[in-house]
């Protein structure tokens, strides 16, 4: 009797037990759930601020971008860029392997998004990196450009001199 | 004053449109493009807006797998996309990419048939790297070599013939392959801080396999050549005692282990020395350093788990993000950040145990998820905050005549201009100030239409200010949302960390058991030496 006691006891015990890990296992369930619906929502209210931010503070009147390409064939590998209008300094960056894999396989970066008033400008970029045969270069590229009521777009294209291996920059406006 | 007149110069310069902001398509699909080739899944999807989905269907669904979201696309609408696709191969690798990553290799397989000329070389060894990695998981080691045979070189073709090496380890009972895929690995890493990191992982791996086959002189080169600062370092420095041991360099192997002592117990291989210590001197015949040694672990062991007990307190009280994750500056938690020898905090010690927990491991990466998606809203919001208060501020600007008195001015300086250029244009040569006579007419022209454009902007105002409220409402509705989840996160973090601990504290108490009857045992074995005993069987003394 005391036996059968402890035995039922024991299985009670157990399955509380096993109860209280399920409820667990459910809980966390729940909550992965609940937090992949909140990632969603995140990012569908980013991709709206993001429209938000580009019609309140960039209207094509003043929309000025500036975008960075690789020529797919280049082995040059860029260190840093840096991007000057009529001299002053916009934007900076530094390159990883991850950027320039990305560049290699098609990507644009938009290294610069902004305002300036219709009129001339001068545009100057400023690259540093490695060449395919490991020296190092500096170029610098400057175009002037006429800023008109429309968003003016700028796509900078790093490509090499044929048979030389130079770094040269392209220029493309959009 | 000057609030009007930069608002009238304002005015001349914006138009206020709310079209023809949007980029170009191709500059469009090549910037989500470069986000989604970086591994940047949130920006790729930011990037894009929800009725866009269908001009990317596979990087949104690619990129809505990764962050672990539902995709918009079925697989069967993936296929149909590849028909007109213009990159076919590179759309195959992604979604082959994206069933790996659902541990769907089967269906994964297929989309890695046949050649992929037209892909990039990196692009190229991560295809290598998938069709190896689903062969493995597919228990198809022969194809998966076949596979990597391909591969180029990298970090991704090394990471792939170490996890073939590991595969051939288990199912393999010739270590021959293993090691060879090690090597491979080993000489395919580049430099960089994960490299190396890596280099370790493939060193740690062969070294454990050589000692495992008996080759305890192998294994010794390998672990020789790991980084004392590695995460794996503690590993190495364990398992590199006991090929030592195996070597009969028993000095060599207790200078390793003590070596190895300098760290946190909670990092892998540090408990495992302090116990394998006393027990290689005890075995070179140095009783009296072995029972110090046994002694000071069973002193340490015990100190663990009193820390244990308390961080366990600790988190019961403040929770494991409170204690663990966040910059406390509560008191009673100094003793946690307290700097002990080598740089290292306790927490960190803690902390690099919990990684190896995989339940922990997902609470800590979803809590830093949140935390960016929430540093992110909050930049918003600060911007929207300080335009909304300047757009408050030029809608202020309704005073017509200190409008009117602003243009006036403008003209006046226009009129200025007009005048100079006028007197030195007779001392130039003919033609050459023309751009800038322009240049002055088109800004009298603008100025013309300044009140057309005053009173557009002014419209314009109240809606721009009603957008950007209700861009903050939802802010901070989804903010309200995330500080919950925080506590939910807290929860089952707290949870899974204290269950780890539980069993670290478990491993400790073992590891302290086996410690206190080292030391009995040399006691013991010393008492035998030193007693007289009696023969049992003649009766006399010895």
């Amino acid at each position: 009797m005391k036996l059968l006691a402890i035995v039922v006891t024991s299985c009670l015990l157990l399955s509380q037990v096993v109860h209280a890990n399920s409820d667990q296992t459910q809980n966390n369930q729940d909550l992965k759930a609940e937090a992949s619906q909140l990632k969603q929502s995140i990012i569908e209210l980013n991709q709206e601020l993001h429209a938000l931010e580009q019609a309140l503070i960039y209207p094509p009147e003043v929309k000025f971008g500036v975008f960075l390409s690789l020529d797919d064939k280049t082995r040059f590998k860029l260190d840093s860029i840096e991007l000057f209008v009529d001299d002053a300094l916009i934007s900076t960056h530094l390159y990883q392997n991850s950027d320039i894999q990305a560049l290699l396989n098609g990507g644009v970066q938009q290294l610069y998004l902004g305002s300036v008033a219709p009129g001339q400008h001068k545009l100057t970029a400023s690259f540093k990196g490695q060449g395919r045969s490991g020296g190092y270069f500096k170029r610098k590229k400057s175009l002037k450009f006429d800023k008109t009521k429309n968003a003016r777009y700028i796509e900078l294209i790093v490509s090499e001199r044929p048979g030389i291996g130079e770094p040269v920059f392209k220029v493309k406006q959009w | 004053m000057t609030a009007i007149f930069k608002f009238a110069v304002g005015c001349l310069l914006i138009g206020f449109s709310t079209f023809g902001f949007a980029l170009p398509d191709e500059l469009q699909k090549r910037m989500v493009q470069f986000h989604f080739e970086r591994g940047d899944y949130a920006s790729t999807l930011s990037s894009i807006s929800k009725d866009e989905y269908k001009s990317y269907p596979v990087m949104t669904a690619v990129a809505q797998t990764q962050l672990g979201l539902t995709p918009s696309f079925t697989i069967d609408q993936l296929k149909q996309h590849l028909k007109t696709s213009d990159t076919p191969d590179v759309d195959r690798l992604r979604i082959a990419n994206m069933l790996y990553n659902q541990d769907d290799c089967r269906t994964a397989v297929r989309y890695l048939k046949g050649k992929a000329p037209k892909l990039s070389p990196s692009l190229k060894s991560l295809r290598a790297y998938l069709r190896g990695q689903c062969f493995i998981e597919l228990g198809k080691n022969n194809f998966a070599a076949q596979s990597l045979s391909t591969a180029l070189e990298g970090e991704l073709s090394a990471v792939a013939y170490y996890n073939l090496a590991t595969d051939y380890a288990f199912t393999s009972r010739n270590p021959k392959r293993a090691l060879v895929s090690l090597r491979v690995a080993r000489d395919m890493t580049n430099n960089g801080e994960s490299a190396n990191e890596l280099t370790n992982r493939i060193n740690l791996g062969a070294g454990a396999l050589y000692l495992k086959h008996d080759k305890p002189d192998m294994a010794v080169r390998f672990f020789d050549e790991m980084d004392i600062g590695s995460a794996y370092a503690t590993q190495g420095l364990y398992l590199s005692g006991l090929a030592k041991v195996e070597l009969k360099d028993y000095r060599a192997a207790v200078q390793v282990w003590q070596a190895n002592l300098q760290h946190n117990l909670a990092e892998p291989g540090v408990a495992e020395s302090l116990i394998a210590l006393p027990n290689v001197q005890a075995q070179s015949g140095y009783q009296t350093l072995a029972l110090e040694s046994y002694l000071t672990a069973s002193k340490l062991l015990q100190q663990e788990r009193a820390q244990l007990a308390k961080l366990k307190k600790a988190l019961k009280k403040y929770g494991a993000i409170e204690v663990l994750l966040r910059e406390s500056s509560r008191e009673d938690l100094a003793w946690f950040l307290d700097n002990s020898g080598v740089g290292n905090t306790i927490k960190n010690g803690y902390l690099r145990f919990l990684y190896d927990d995989e339940p922990s491991l997902y609470w800590m990466q979803l809590y830093s998820d949140m935390r960016l998606y929430e540093s992110n809203l909050q930049g918003f919001s600060a911007k929207l905050k300080a335009l909304r208060t300047n757009l408050k501020a030029q809608g202020r600007v309704n005073n017509s005549a200190e409008l009117n008195k602003a243009a006036r001015e403008l003209t006046k300086r226009i009129q200025a201009a007009r005048d100079t250029l006028s007197k030195i244009e007779q001392r130039l040569p003919p033609n050459s100030t023309s751009r800038t006579s322009d240049t002055l007419s088109a800004l009298e022209t603008r100025l013309a239409s300044l009140p057309l454009r005053v009173n557009d902007r002014k419209k314009a105002i109240p809606e721009q200010i009603q957008s950007i409220d209700k861009a903050l409402k939802k802010i901070d509705a989804l903010t309200v949302k995330i500080t919950e989840l925080y506590s939910r996160i807290d929860g089952a973090f707290t949870n899974d960390a204290n269950n780890a601990f539980e069993r670290f504290d478990e491993r400790l108490h073992k590891h302290y058991e086996q410690a206190e009857l080292g030391f009995i045992q040399i006691l013991e074995s010393h008492a035998r030496l030193t007693t007289k005993r009696t023969n049992l069987l003649d009766g006399r003394y010895q």
